[in-house]
């Protein structure tokens, strides 16, 4: 495309939204309507998700091992923990350090331990981190299997990360179709506010036809238009979205303090930097589509 | 340099558009398409622009048989030939300049042409004072005057007129044809499709008649005898 042709399908477009501004706000403020519903779902979405990542990394797995174990007895299995796939760290918990956690993290718990002397209240243990807790459930099945090596049990919450994970999974799979469904209605409803313009311009681009335009130069204004309204109309809500977000946040946290002990919220410009993209693509696509979609029928003279 | 070879054209199965034409017209010639309102003068019109199919025969145009010219291709082929419609069909949102320019910037022409060569065709259809109005401003005959600018600002070699004066009074009629005779002269083939007797018998030029789709005279500096 030449520099020439693009300034002048530039300024066309530009001439075209302003003589056509009713017909082009009502189409931003479409956009806008859609993006916004899209923005407050993407908002919920990366939180939830956030959220249960901080409520998965604080479940953990840990292998209570038998009484009877010496020191190499220990070190073998230590080993044998290590080398199974998925697993990214094997942290020695001794029964005595075991009390001291449990202590540090309890302190009422005193009182009530002072009068015990026994260092063996509580067993020796691994503490263990996986790579992905998708994997969770595999290798438990594996630290099962090594019973016969001194694993007493295995401690852990299977069923409420499985929970968790078929939590995100429907939340995934939820979002994903009100985003296919939104954006499907946007296409439509802009489709039907383009085409009134094109409606408008039908005869014009007739006239263009008839003096051998060709279909890409009647085209691109309109694409262009499409662009300028998508992208005007998904950058106004992502925008409104952000400082709201971020302002609804601090008014939770100072409401609710203690729920900064329960989880945290994601940080606004994090979700912004990522929602941010995805708009505007989403934005322009659908202005695109619209636009192609209603030229169509016209071009054919 | 336009050839009409049994040239057929059949509308709702029945209606006979054109019905085997056999037709020739040479480089710069200027010919009068004359006949009854149905006769086949539009019909010629919008086959020449490839708006509608032949059914039968065929239409070459400078040396291309157009039926065969493929869609993609069809704006080109087009940028051969100037059109002017009785109904002006001028953008409305474009002054006179940009409407004149716009038929330049289709074929993507240098902002300096289009600024050299814009002004010198609105001054040779005498509107070079009014290249800033909008059409709603204009009066039949200047609109009209308008279309002639933009349909050879590009030099095509082929000029069709689909009744140029239906909307003008005779002092602007006598202008336009006196324009298209003008645009002839200096080399372009000039196809007049009219009901206009008077400027038919005035201008002394070919004359072919058409009566329900078919050829019934071809005369050289004839008269219209349609009726």
């Amino acid at each position: 495309m030449r520099i020439s042709s693009l300034k002048f399908y530039l300024f066309e477009a530009f001439d075209n939204l302003i003589k056509n501004k009713l017909m082009a706000f009502a189409s931003i403020a479409i956009v806008s309507s859609s993006i916004l519903v899209f923005s407050i779902s993407f908002y919920l979405a990366r939180n939830i998700n956030y959220i249960l990542t901080q409520f998965n990394n604080s479940i953990g797995l840990s292998v209570i091992l038998n009484d009877d174990l010496n020191e190499n007895d220990i070190s073998k299995l230590y080993d044998k923990i290590s080398k199974i796939r998925y697993i990214s760290n094997v942290k020695f918990i001794s029964g005595k350090n075991g009390l001291k956690k449990f202590l540090e993290e309890y302190e009422n718990a005193h009182e009530l331990l002072e009068e015990i002397e026994n260092d063996k209240i509580l067993p020796d243990s691994f503490d263990i981190d996986l790579k992905d807790n998708r994997y969770y459930g595999i290798v438990i099945d594996k630290l099962e299997n090594l019973k016969i090596y001194g694993v007493e049990r295995v401690k852990h919450a299977r069923d409420e990360i499985d929970m968790l994970m078929s939590i995100r999974k429907v939340i995934k799979i939820t979002s994903t179709v009100i985003i296919l469904i939104l954006s499907l209605i946007s296409v439509l409803i802009v489709i039907n506010t383009i085409q009134l313009a094109v409606n408008l311009r039908r005869e014009e681009i007739k006239i263009m036809k008839y003096i051998g335009a060709t279909n890409w130069f009647i085209r691109w204004p309109f694409i262009i238009e499409g662009i300028i309204i998508g992208l005007t109309g998904s950058i106004i809500p992502v925008l409104i979205t952000w400082p709201c977000y971020s302002k609804l946040i601090i008014e939770i946290n100072n409401k609710y303090p203690t729920l900064k002990n329960i989880f945290e919220f994601m940080p606004g410009i994090i979700i912004f930097s990522a929602l941010m993209p995805i708009a505007i693509c989403l934005g322009i696509f659908i202005g695109i589509i619209a636009s192609a979609f209603c030229i169509k029928k016209y071009l054919n003279v | 340099m336009i050839y009409f070879h049994n040239a057929t054209k059949i509308y709702n199965g029945h209606v006979k558009g054109l019905y085997h034409l056999n037709l020739s017209i040479q480089r710069g010639e200027f010919i009068f398409i004359v006949g009854a309102s149905g006769s086949g003068k539009t019909t010629i019109v919008k086959l020449l622009l490839r708006e509608i199919n032949l059914d039968e025969g065929e239409i070459i145009v400078a040396r291309q048989n157009i039926s065969l010219i493929k869609n993609k291709m069809l704006p080109y082929y087009r940028r051969n030939i100037g059109v002017v419609f009785q109904d002006f069909r001028l953008l409305e949102n474009k002054t006179v300049y940009d409407n004149v320019a716009f038929a330049m910037k289709i074929i993507q022409a240098s902002s300096k042409d289009i600024k050299k060569n814009v002004p010198v065709v609105l001054s040779m259809v005498g509107l070079e004072k009014r290249y800033k109005s909008y059409p709603s401003q204009l009066s039949g005959g200047e609109k009209q005057r308008v279309v002639l600018a933009r349909a050879i600002v590009n030099k095509p070699p082929i000029l069709i007129a689909d009744e140029p004066t239906g909307n003008l009074d005779p002092n602007n009629s006598i202008e336009i044809m006196n324009l298209l005779n003008e645009i002839n002269k200096r080399g372009t083939t000039v196809l007049v499709a009219t009901h206009a007797k008077e400027h038919v018998d005035s201008m002394k030029k070919r004359v072919v008649t058409l009566c329900d789709g078919k050829l019934i005279s071809d005369v050289k500096c004839g008269g219209y005898n349609a009726n």
